[in-house]
């Protein structure tokens, strides 16, 4: 089971909390996303010169 | 495992009261899951209509109801439709549903962005549609958008790559949201190896999808420029080359395949368990199995184009790799019979399509094992055998999975039970047209006959006229679905919190239908009322 004390999180504390975190995240993941695609594209423009 | 069901009955929900503030504006996992089902409930009724175009063409030989042109437009579309439209936004939408419930967080951790996510897709496909209606018509080179062929069309080529744009962005950033929300968003003590499996194979999946619809999207801008701003990226006559285009579309392809059928693995994993009455056999090993399907869909994308021509060594790499993909796979195919082996077993309706998806699936399977194979790949590529081959996978594996979802998750979403004679009678009638519409077509293909054609040898025209009567037979799953869940909703038995006797899992200590606002407390986690058991006993049991 769970500490008890654990149980419970105010909304704006440890979610809060855990939504910045998640913001971190996603952005991290966003710029590899953007960086797979600027590859694919930089080695077609490479592998075309 | 606290029960939240008595504490969620007396909620005050909080809902939106206006039409648009509650559906456009949603911020809601619930709503926004419910979103993307019914949108992609939609897509299949358009996409399966595309097929009734295409088996009522083929039902005999000679040409008798569409232009040959117009009859590739439906082959083009049907195909995008299904994948962008149908299976990957029905996938997301039980991603929304259900994640958040099974790993006890509030909501997905990115509300906002949940809801662009959704809202890009209806203008995406309505570009996509729209290319129907103009001079030039759809795009008609076939969903791999091969060039040339695919840019030699008119201002569809445009709309294709915008609306695929479109469908890629909002792929990525439900993923970025999925990850986000797993990553950070999970109860105290729901620790990355107590997760669901169905939340652990939608997390591996985000990872493909982020993996691969930039290479895509990287893909189709360079088709973009090639048709619009002179460039030659894949045009032999100005220096590039057109098999560039396939080792690239093919990198995000087959990839993308694994993305349509994990969160399915995922589904099954919950029902088998469920309906046997027992832990999931082997949890950690279906864990892994599925992040080796994963890495391996990225080394094998070359056995999609064996006959273009490569060295013998590259040819036997891709085979064998392929190969390697059964290892994984036939992990996870024991690992559902063995939990089901001598548990308390029942049939309902989520069970049944279940079951059937081991099976077909598995045929499925076996026919790409055909399939890897070079020197018989020389025979199959481009016939009818990869076309039954690519359904197996994705019809009665994909399309069972989301169905078998929609039932299991039904009581949970809405607080009605299904009538499960309807139910059963759906599955039968499935099971049943599902393989006249696609088995026959193995025959057709060995016998050679070749795929996106609209007419045929004489020497086709029994097997193809069974597999018309399957489609249409299929096609009537549609309304009968629809009819079912909605004849649920109007006057269905009141369902329980825990609506399957078997069930275990967060999601399931929560009233029925789930509240709007649910786990704003964490929720206390006892492992062995997780489907797949106290992994920790049994590892000690066997350390």
């Amino acid at each position: 089971m769970a500490d008890p004390a654990r149980a419970t999180y105010p909304i704006d504390g440890e979610i809060g909390r855990r939504r910045a975190s998640a913001r971190r995240t996603a952005l991290a993941i966003g710029l590899v996303a953007v960086a797979i695609y600027a590859a694919f594209l930089l080695s077609g423009v490479f592998g075309a010169l | 495992m606290a029960t939240h069901a008595a504490e969620h009955h007396d909620d005050h929900d909080h809902k939106p009261q206006g039409f648009l503030d509650r559906w456009l504006f949603t911020t809601n996992h619930k709503d926004i899951g419910t979103l993307y089902l019914v949108f992609a409930f939609i897509m299949f009724c358009i996409g399966g209509a595309m097929s009734g175009v295409i088996r009522l063409e083929l039902m005999s030989p000679g040409l008798q109801w569409v232009h040959p042109e117009f009859f590739n437009q439906m082959t083009t579309v049907h195909a995008l439709v299904m994948i962008f439209g149908g299976v990957m936004p029905a996938f997301v939408g039980l991603a929304n549903w259900m994640i958040p419930l099974q790993i006890g967080a509030p909501d997905m951790a990115l509300p906002r962005m949940n809801n662009w996510s959704f809202w890009i897709l209806p203008f995406a496909f309505l570009m996509l549609l729209s290319t129907l209606f103009m001079d030039s018509g759809a795009s008609a080179g076939g969903w791999t958008l091969y060039p040339p062929l695919s840019i030699q069309g008119g201002d569809n080529v445009a709309f294709t790559i915008f609306a695929i744009h479109l469908m890629g962005i909002s792929s990525i950033m439900g993923a970025i949201n999925i990850i986000a929300t797993i990553l950070n968003m999970r109860a105290p003590k729901m620790d990355l190896l107590q997760m669901p499996l169905f939340t652990w194979s939608w997390l591996i999946t985000a990872f493909l999808l982020i993996a691969v619809m930039p290479v895509l999207a990287g893909a189709v801008t360079m088709l973009l420029t090639d048709k619009f701003f002179g460039t030659s990226f894949f045009s032999a006559a100005g220096g590039g080359d057109p098999v560039m285009f396939q080792h690239i579309f093919w990198f995000f392809g087959h990839p993308e395949v694994y993305i349509m059928i994990l969160p399915a693995f995922g589904i099954v994993s919950e029902i088998i368990p469920t309906f046997a009455r027992k832990p999931l056999f082997g949890y950690q090993a279906m864990v892994y199995a599925v992040a080796s399907i994963a890495f391996l869909s990225f080394i094998v994308w070359a056995h999609h184009m064996f006959t273009v021509g490569m060295p013998l060594g590259g040819e036997l790499y891709f085979m064998y790799a392929t190969m390697l993909i059964a290892v994984p796979t036939g992990v996870k195919v024991f690992n559902w019979v063995t939990t089901m082996w001598r548990g308390s077993m029942t049939f309902e309706t989520p069970m049944l399509f279940a079951i059937a998806f081991v099976i077909l699936f598995s045929i499925g399977g076996f026919s790409g094992l055909m399939l890897a194979i070079v020197p018989a790949d020389f025979q199959y590529h481009d016939t009818y055998f990869v076309v039954a081959h690519f359904h197996y996978v994705l019809v009665t594996g994909a399309v069972f999975g989301i169905i078998a979802a929609v039932y299991y998750w039904w009581p949970k979403w809405t607080g009605r039970m299904y009538n499960e004679k309807l139910g059963q009678f759906h599955f039968w009638w499935s099971a049943i047209f599902v393989n006249l519409l696609f088995f026959p077509q193995h025959f057709l293909g060995l016998a050679g006959m070749p795929r996106r054609v609209p007419d045929y040898n004489v020497a086709f025209a029994d097997w193809n006229y069974i597999s018309s009567i399957g489609a249409f037979g299929m096609l009537m799953t549609l309304p009968l679905m629809f009819f079912i869940l909605w004849s649920s909703l109007r006057s269905g038995a009141q369902a329980a919190a825990t609506s399957w006797e078997g069930a275990k899992g967060l999601e399931w200590t929560v009233a029925s239908p789930a509240p709007y606002h649910t786990f704003q407390t964490p929720p206390d986690i006892d492992a062995s009322k997780l489907a797949h058991g106290d992994i920790t006993d049994v590892a000690g049991d066997h350390g």
